[in-house]
């Protein structure tokens, strides 16, 4: 067991985190410090002259398959000249929440680690970076914090997830106990199953908590909302239904093909839930530059959606237009709308292929509602993940749980190699100290009495 | 005032004693070792064998730093096994058979020759100190001895009290009379003390038992010792008998449980789990149909065999009767009932890593004393605690081993920072670095250390630095050496190769050993040491493993390194609990990493420590940039 190493903030990794409160912000800033601030600003900021100390420089924040997030203003400043007197990058971007997480999630990514409460001010001090009233100042501002947060969050956590993880948490400590018995009382006589079946112990394990992982999925929903693109070819009334289900004239609606140029994007909330739905110019091949630059966008906004709704017009028969903008959402979560109710019908359902589509009319409202509850269901089918009121909404939650997944598998692909059991051991205390770090902490005493319970060792 | 002067005095002189009288002579030290009996030093006074799983490592680490129980255990030796050798080899541990009295003798005859160190057959009846210091001791006839440090090895004898059924009595071992006034002195102290309880199985006359009937185990045929010193080849003399207790037996146990002090309540002090008495074997592992016993010989000229599993302090008509329901054991004759006993202890909370205590300075207690059972266990803070004492003396910086660095750091660790509430054993999970902390380089790890410290002799350092020398050059070859694919080696095992693959690439594979591509001459080499070739493998073998552990270390060295001032007012912490400031006060934690494993403190309030001792850097800082 790795006894209380874990319960150290380590001042040697890099840290970040959102550094403004989350809201409807006009700007938010994202601090990363440490090591490889300068490193990770590197390989995700996308800018035209690098990064200097001091300097503030346009740029594009990219995931890590080169996707852009945000334009963004990148500063640099040098170790020990910054506010933690280690190298720190600060990233200004628009102050939407989910904008921010996604910058964090590609910074974590990329090695990082999401900061304890108030870390970089404990960084700060720890490098001489703050005179002793400054300190005094922050320091009770930690004292309130951590003691409290951590009493808030011990109380929220004993709930929920402790409860969640525990059965998987007394199997592991089972298996753990029993390997180590194997090792340690050799000379009595305790039986260890052989390797194969011990690793088959660990899927159930692996699986409960990869139950509780997936909750992430929808607790990431319920925390930076859900993200629904308007797709479809020009003309089918994107821009109608936007305003519709907005519920505010805001995007300009024209008889003319190609209107909407810009995408457009308002939130709204569906059973408590936040939602945000983005308008985008009508998708064709066309030689005009302006509105092929809108084509991309769409496109850009549709690979960023959590789901799209895809427009067809219903008085006209279904397309090869039409099922060019159908195959590029195929790979994703989506809803077929056919717009246009209120005029002849042209387009039959069966040329959708057996897709579930929604009659709807933009113009009178009629079949919104529907809509709506078709949106609603993929929620729904989300939420199915969870089993039952749990839902892991934080990043580092989510972080520690992969972690243990992780150790997890290793450890079981490790004992079906037949690796010693010392060494499989490593991986199930990573495993187990991972998951100590969301329930409350396990140590050597506990493993040595489940031995003593379990097997009658000793001369 | 004082009828004697030493710089360090030893009160008893069992397996923790003998160990930290020498090192202290060892170092120079004027060195007095008191003993109640000086033809019982060394007395092993539970099972005839040192080592075992985690004991075996605590040995090598006693002798890497210079210490003897290795090589006393290596002499006095009649059965020899490497135990754990189906597993990876840092959980390979050797134990040993020992021969009882030749084990006294030789310890005896080494401590003899060990210049300083001076045996004294006396009672103390006192610690003598003043304004937290000490200053000596008092023995039973009046004398009274002046020295500035004194380690307390006392083990069971601090108001010890024996149970055999409903038969009880003051003794420190049977037949050895318990140590009563200077109990009373260290109570009065104020030391916070508790009450532990120990067992021990009856002996029996090797000529009334038909040994015939028991599965022998027999020693290895290539014994492993103990010391890296020992250079001449260990013989197995004897061998061990295996048998099983079955449910006869049980009901018998069932039908006298009331007539055991330990489930009547005549005893209060708590026994270690891992090693119950028979009679908690039955109870608590109802469903286990039987259990395990083992005859160990007590020596080549004795005919006194140890029952080893058999621990009991049920009445003596009882123990017959369990005996002679036993197969091969129906007319055994009993040389000595089994018995329990209950001893005073001082929650090891109240010591320093040192060993020394915090409300007496100059005084070191090491052994069963400190809660902790077994004999290495024992050997290993009499070490540090004659270590520390000696250093003490000189002026020195106190040693104290760390987590990774040594079972022993582990050890001492983990009873000053936790204390403990039942007889403390070690066991290598107990060891979060367990893969670097391997017998085979125990003396790597530690030799330097015992030179620095002046423990280790010259032709000690010498064989040290000659196998560095031979691990160094074996490292190389395998390194730089490819091999030559057309040797039989690989064609009888029939592994083709495009290239010529180099030493250390083929050791990655699980089926390739290194000790057969010597022994069948694809590497050629000086003559090695078995343990040489476990070291050099294990490190490329397991590399990864390695790796990962490494990183481990290193976090914990920096945290080990954020130290925690003696003085810190953890009651005035802004932002700790109550019940965090008194634990923290108690343990008086000497870095953050020691904090951090103390039961029940949280991240955040190791986060507030932490600020806090920043702060008062940067304050330090400040005022002497004023000044
Ligand atoms: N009858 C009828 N007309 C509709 C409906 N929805 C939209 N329209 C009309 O269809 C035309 C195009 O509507 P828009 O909403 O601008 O269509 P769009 O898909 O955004 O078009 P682009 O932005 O050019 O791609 C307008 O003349 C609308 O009035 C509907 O439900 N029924
Ligand atoms: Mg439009």
């Amino acid at each position: 067991m790795r006894e209380g190493l874990h319960k150290i903030v380590s001042l040697d990794e890099t840290i970040v985190a959102i550094s403004t409160p989350l809201g409807r912000s006009g700007i938010g800033v994202v601090r990363i410090s440490g090591r490889d601030a300068l490193c990770l600003g590197k390989k995700f900021l996308k800018t035209k002259s690098p990064l200097e100390h001091r300097r503030a420089i346009v740029g594009i924040w990219h995931d890590d398959r080169g996707q852009s997030i945000d334009d963004v203003i990148g500063t640099f400043f040098q170790a020990p000249h910054s506010y933690t007197g280690e190298d720190v990058l600060e990233i200004s971007a628009h102050g939407n929440p989910m904008i921010l997480g996604r910058i964090v999630a590609t910074v974590c990514g990329g090695g990082a680690r999401p900061a304890a409460p108030g870390e970089f001010s404990l960084r700060a001090v720890a490098n001489g970076k703050m005179d002793l009233i400054q300190a005094e100042a922050v320091r009770e501002f930690i004292d309130a914090q951590t003691e409290r947060q951590a009493e808030v969050a011990r109380r929220q956590m004993a709930g929920s997830l402790s409860n969640r993880l525990r059965p998987a948490k007394e199997k592991l400590i089972d298996s753990i106990a029993r390997l180590e018995a194997g090792i340690d009382f050799a000379e009595d006589d305790v039986e260890v199953p052989d390797d194969g079946a011990i690793a088959k112990e660990f899927d159930p394990i692996i699986e409960s908590l990869e139950e509780v992982q997936k909750t992430y999925g929808y607790g990431r929903l319920l925390a930076e909302g859900l993200r629904v693109a308007i797709l479809g070819k020009p003309n089918v009334g994107k821009s109608s239904l936007f305003n519709r289900l907005v519920g505010a004239e805001r995007a300009i609606v024209s008889e003319i093909p190609g209107t909407t140029r810009d995408v457009l994007t308002e939130a709204v909330e569906i059973d408590g839930i936040p939602l945000r739905f983005f308008d985008t110019a009508g998708v064709r091949e066309t030689l005009n530059p302006i509105e092929k630059i809108g084509v991309i966008r769409a496109f850009e906004t549709l690979s960023e959606a959590n789901m799209a709704v895809i427009v067809l017009d219903g008085s006209m028969a279904l397309d090869d237009e039409d099922r060019q903008v159908l195959s590029h959402a195929a790979g994703m979560p989506h809803v077929i709308v056919i717009n246009k109710c209120d005029l002849p019908e042209a387009m039959t359902s069966s040329s959708l292929n057996g897709s579930v589509s929604v009659r709807v009319s933009a113009k009178t409202g009629a079949g919104i509602s529907c809509l709506s509850d078709a949106i609603r269901g993929f929620l729904l089918e989300r939420q199915s993940d969870v089993a039952d009121d749990f839902v892991l909404t934080n990043m580092r939650q989510n972080e520690v749980m992969l972690r243990a997944i992780g150790a997890l598998r290793e450890g079981s692909s490790a004992l079906r190699d037949h690796v010693p059991h010392e060494m499989v051991l490593l991986n199930l205390y990573d495993a187990l100290s991972a998951l100590g770090e969301l329930t409350g902490e396990v140590v050597t005493e506990d493993i040595l009495a489940r031995i003593f319970s379990t097997f009658c060792i000793g001369k | 005032m004082y009828d004697e002067k030493y710089d360090v005095v030893v009160i008893g002189a069992g397996h923790a004693g003998c160990e930290a009288a020498h090192a202290a002579a060892r170092m120079g030290l004027a060195t007095a070792l008191y003993t109640m009996n000086a033809d019982l030093i060394a007395q092993m006074s539970c099972n005839p064998a040192v080592g075992g799983i985690a004991k075996g490592h605590l040995v090598r680490e006693i002798d890497a730093l210079g210490g003897i129980m290795g090589l006393v255990a290596d002499q006095a030796g009649i059965q020899f096994r490497l135990l754990n050798t189906s597993r990876g080899p840092a959980v390979w541990s050797p134990r040993a058979q020992e021969d009882k009295a030749g084990y006294r003798h030789v310890m005896r005859g080494i401590l003899e020759q060990t210049p300083n160190l001076f045996i004294k057959q006396a009672e103390v009846t006192e610690i003598v100190f003043a304004d937290g210091r000490v200053t000596g001791i008092e023995l039973l006839d009046g004398r009274r001895v002046q020295s500035q440090t004194v380690v307390l090895t006392t083990g069971t004898f601090l108001n010890g009290l024996i149970h055999i059924g409903e038969k009880q009595f003051p003794a420190g071992r049977n037949g050895e009379p318990a140590s009563i006034a200077l109990a009373s002195c260290i109570r009065a102290a104020g030391f916070n003390w508790g009450r532990l309880k120990t067992g021990t199985p009856p002996r029996l006359d090797r000529r009334t038992v038909d040994l015939s009937v028991f599965e022998p185990q027999y020693g290895d045929s290539n014994p492993t010792p103990f010391s890296f010193r020992t250079s001449t080849s260990l013989e197995n003399k004897i061998c061990c008998y295996v048998t099983h207790t079955d449910e006869k037996i049980h009901d018998v146990i069932r039908r006298n449980m009331g007539r055991s002090p330990l489930y009547s309540g005549q005893i209060q002090g708590i026994g270690p789990r891992y090693c119950p008495s028979i009679e908690d074997k039955v109870v608590k592992f109802r469903d286990k149909d039987r259990h395990q016993i083992v005859l160990e010989p007590e020596g080549v000229d004795t005919h006194e065999i140890y029952v080893n599993g058999m621990s009991t302090s049920l009445p003596i008509d009882v123990q017959r009767e369990i005996l002679s329901k036993m197969k091969g054991l129906e007319s055994a004759q009993m040389i000595r009932p089994g018995y329990a006993i209950e001893y005073d202890f001082v929650q090891p909370t109240d010591l320093s890593p040192s060993l020394e205590t915090k409300k007496i300075r100059g005084l070191f207690l090491a052994g069963q004393i400190n809660g902790t059972t077994g004999y290495e266990e024992a050997a290993g803070q009499g070490l540090m605690a004659g270590i520390n004492a000696g250093l003490k003396v000189t002026g020195g910086e106190p040693l104290m081993l760390g987590r990774g660095d040594a079972y022993i750091g582990i050890m001492i660790d983990d009873l000053v920072t936790k204390g403990t509430n039942e007889p403390y054993r070690m066991f290598t999970s107990r060891a979060e670095f367990r893969l670097n902390l391997r017998i085979d380089n125990a003396d790597t790890r530690l030799t330097p250390i015992g030179r620095r410290v002046g423990l280790v002799t010259d032709r000690h350092w010498d064989a040290f630095v000659e196998r560095q020398g031979r691990l160094g050059r074996l490292r190389q070859a395998i390194q730089e050496t490819r091999v030559d694919t057309a040797h039989s080696f690989f064609l009888s095992r029939s592994l083709e190769f495009r290239d010529r693959p180099g030493i250390a690439s083929l050791l990655r594979r699980p089926e390739i050993r290194l000790e057969e591509l010597i022994r069948e001459g694809v590497l050629a080499t000086e003559v090695l040491r078995r343990e040489d070739i476990v070291s050099a493998e294990t490190d490329i073998k397991y590399e990864g493993y390695l790796k990962q552990q490494d990183k481990e270390v290193e976090k914990l060295r920096k945290a080990e390194a954020k130290r925690l001032p003696d003085d810190l007012d953890y009651s005035r912490m802004p932002g700790l609990s109550r019940e965090v400031a008194e634990k923290l006060t108690r343990v008086r934690p000497q870095s953050i990493a020691q904090a951090s494993r103390i039961p029940g403190i949280t991240p955040a309030s190791l986060s507030i420590v932490l600020f806090h001792v920043e702060m008062l850097r940067i304050r330090s800082h400040s005022e002497s940039a004023v000044q």
